[in-house]
């Protein structure tokens, strides 16, 4: 058994889970408060230009060291992010455009504004000087001196791969314990109820837009600041769609969202590992197909043949009782 | 309900005048800018358009080397600033043709492409622009329909492919891998697979090293099958980590910007790698540096200078091959502490029988 393989296969999965649970938790909040919210790749890409800039900056220029350099540029990514989302928030929410054209608008804007940005920045347009800050990784007692090569799937582990995966816990309160969650939730299933009761829609959908583009901000930022080191026009790679797709099969449930988040981590990481891919059944199998594997489980999920899958009710829809403009 | 309407128009507007403002290439940043405003004497005759790939200006490696000679040809009075332009591709490259195209529409006497993926979209083009030279670095397009592109070499005389003997460098450095580790095994990270331009640099990079070491073993990883493998560094680190675990001792990239995982890789294994196109030594960070043995330097800044020189001249016409002995590679000599001078003496003789024809390097894997 290739012990060492399936390490770093785990440890490149912890990599993608990371990006992928971050910026699914994003679109998590703005779904369940009744906004579809295509345009997580966007968010993420803006995520990486400023994310990459906070890192540097905060690091170098204010010289602010370690580990709150790092932090603070998590922090920028984070806030671009919002920032970016409040674009979204303003434009289905105040003026109820269709949230699937805004999300479309979102992806298409980023790549032009990361260049905008990009220049601003770093005075280039496509990429960061290489080998930027980033938070240093953590040794875990007992996960990083595992037996058999499995300490590999731990080592040089980043902070935010552990703060990622506990997020679970005060988003899963939030959402299901806390009033806030409630109201959040009740906007996205049955707006027009939660307005009876004296919920302000808007508010809430407003909240729930601009935290998805805090969390698909943070994501991108560490993609870009943590994994990278430096800022590269395209460095998503499209993993904002597969959070998407994510976020789908787990039916909105944040508990969920972190296996499948994790599941679509791992198969990316699989075609990496030659031992893996010698290894009994994937040998036989074209790496492409694997590849594939989690766009071809989303689709069975979504097509009703595993579980059910059931978005909130009244996502996508224009709400017009609001009365808030 | 009132006037959210027009709101909303108002909005969409706003947006796509942002879009399309954002979306718009900026354009001439590089040749415009820092250039010390009137270059003493320059030729007014010719215009030079030049279309970037993926990466564009900055990325320290294929586009900036164009972007040198460019600048070279600048400052030696063959083209005048003012007379060039230059545009970049976005992330995926889709707008590759429509640049091009842009640059031929607005008239420049000679169109650079600068990457093989240009080759399809010249190839197409170049009929309509038959008073506008084409020059593509790397390129493929006069193979015309063997190659399963529009026309063929007869109908396109305005087009010149500039290549390199990638392998002739590649070899260079596989016998400074296997000098420097005297070890039995090292590896090899190729980009895209499957055009037979990265298997030139494998080839010769296994040549390089079995001509020291006949036993070596070279493991070879490629990371996709399209030019985003070319962009996607997670994919070169987690690819290389697992080469250096395999027991490679030294690491050679060709695959773009996702060499920067492979320098990744080698800091976290505290191994050695080689570099590609440009002398990646001296825009690694601090803690890469002493780990970059040497670069596998292709001059595309040559090609680009020549070609800018044969349209002022009128000599421009048909394809063009670079190797050692034409000055189109070269290996890089920035890390001594680990490229010793009794490695570079030996790798200049075999440059030397190299170009003297004693050594014949094969440009494709055995």
């Amino acid at each position: 058994m290739p012990f060492t393989d399936i390490a770093v296969a785990l440890q490149i999965s912890f990599t993608y889970f990371t990006v992928i649970y971050l910026t699914g938790l994003g679109g998590l909040f703005s779904e369940r408060s009744g906004i579809v919210n295509i345009g997580l790749e966007g968010l993420m890409i803006v995520g990486t230009v400023s994310g990459a800039w906070g890192a540097r900056y905060f690091t170098d220029t204010l010289d602010l060291g370690q580990p709150w350099g790092p932090i603070l540029g998590l922090v920028a990514g984070a806030a671009f992010g919002a920032a970016f989302a409040g674009v979204h928030a303003v434009a289905t929410i105040t003026f109820r455009v269709d949230h699937i054209v805004s999300g479309v608008v979102l992806n298409l804007v980023a790549v032009g504004l990361a260049r905008f940005l990009s220049q601003a920045f770093f005075g280039q347009s496509t990429q960061s000087d290489p080998g930027g800050p980033h938070l240093t990784p953590l040794a875990i007692p007992g996960l990083s001196s595992l037996p058999g090569g499995l300490d590999r799937a731990f080592e040089n582990l980043s902070p935010v791969v552990i703060i990622a995966a506990l997020m679970v816990f005060p988003v899963w309160y939030a959402l299901n314990r806390l009033r806030w969650g409630l109201r959040l939730r009740a906007c996205g299933e049955n707006p027009e109820a939660a307005r009876s009761l004296g919920v302000n829609v808007s508010t809430y959908r407003y909240q729930g837009v601009l935290l998805s583009g805090a969390f698909a901000g943070m994501s991108g930022g560490y993609l870009a600041a943590d994994v990278i080191g430096n800022w590269r026009e395209g460095q998503t790679l499209g993993l904002g769609f597969i959070a998407l797709a994510a976020l789908i099969l787990s039916n909105w449930n944040p508990v969920r969202l972190l296996f499948f988040a994790w599941l679509f981590g791992f198969a990316v990481a699989i075609p990496l590992r030659q031992g893996l891919t010698d290894f009994w059944l994937i040998r036989d199998v074209p790496e492409q197909f694997i590849r594939m594997i989690p766009y071809i489980v989303t689709i069975v999920a979504i097509a009703g043949f595993v579980g059910r899958v059931r978005p909130p009710a009244a996502a996508g829809r224009a709400y017009e009782g609001a009365g808030g403009t | 309900m009132g006037s959210w309407r027009t709101r909303l128009l108002v909005l969409v507007a706003l947006l796509s005048v942002v879009a399309a403002a954002c979306g718009d290439d900026d354009g001439d940043t590089g040749a415009g800018g820092d250039g010390d405003g009137a270059a003493a004497e320059c030729n007014q005759d010719i215009t030079v358009g030049m279309a970037f790939d993926i990466g564009g200006l900055g990325d320290r490696s294929f586009n900036d080397a164009a972007d040198a000679g460019l600048q070279q040809a600048i400052e030696d009075g063959l083209v005048c600033e003012e007379n060039t332009e230059t545009n970049e591709a976005n992330s995926t490259g889709s707008d590759r043709d429509q640049n091009v195209q842009a640059l031929a529409d607005a008239g420049f006497n000679l169109v650079i492409g600068v990457g093989f993926a240009f080759s399809p979209g010249i190839n197409t083009i170049a009929p309509d622009y038959p008073d506008v030279n084409f020059m593509i670095v790397d390129g493929f397009a006069t193979c015309g329909t063997a190659c399963g592109l529009t026309n063929d070499a007869e109908a396109i005389a305005n087009v010149a492919d500039f290549t390199f003997k990638e392998h002739e460098g590649s070899f260079l450095v596989g016998a400074a891998a296997a000098l420097k580790c005297e070890c039995d095994t090292i590896g090899f990270l190729g980009g895209q697979q499957g055009t037979g331009l990265i298997e030139r640099f494998q080839a010769g990079y296994e040549a390089g090293a079995q001509a020291i070491n006949p036993d070596i073993n070279v493991l070879v990883d490629y990371i996709g099958d399209d030019t985003t493998a070319f962009n996607d560094p997670v994919r070169g680190e987690a690819l290389s980590t697992s080469m250096y675990d395999d027991g490679a001792e030294i690491i050679y990239h060709a695959a773009g910007a996702s060499g920067a995982g492979l320098f990744n890789a080698a800091v976290d294994a505290d191994k050695l790698a080689i570099g590609v196109d440009s002398d990646q030594y001296l825009t690694a960070s601090p803690e890469q540096q002493p780990l970059i043995l040497t670069s596998m330097l292709k001059r595309v800044d040559t090609a680009v200078y020549t070609a800018i020189q044969q349209t002022g001249d009128d000599s421009f016409g048909g394809s063009l091959v670079f190797g050692l002995a034409e000055d189109g590679l070269d290996y890089a000599k920035s890390n001594p502490d680990e490229l010793t001078s009794d490695i570079q003496e030996q790798l200049d003789e075999f440059k030397q029988q190299i170009i003297d024809g004693e050594i014949t390097v094969p440009d494709a894997p055995a």
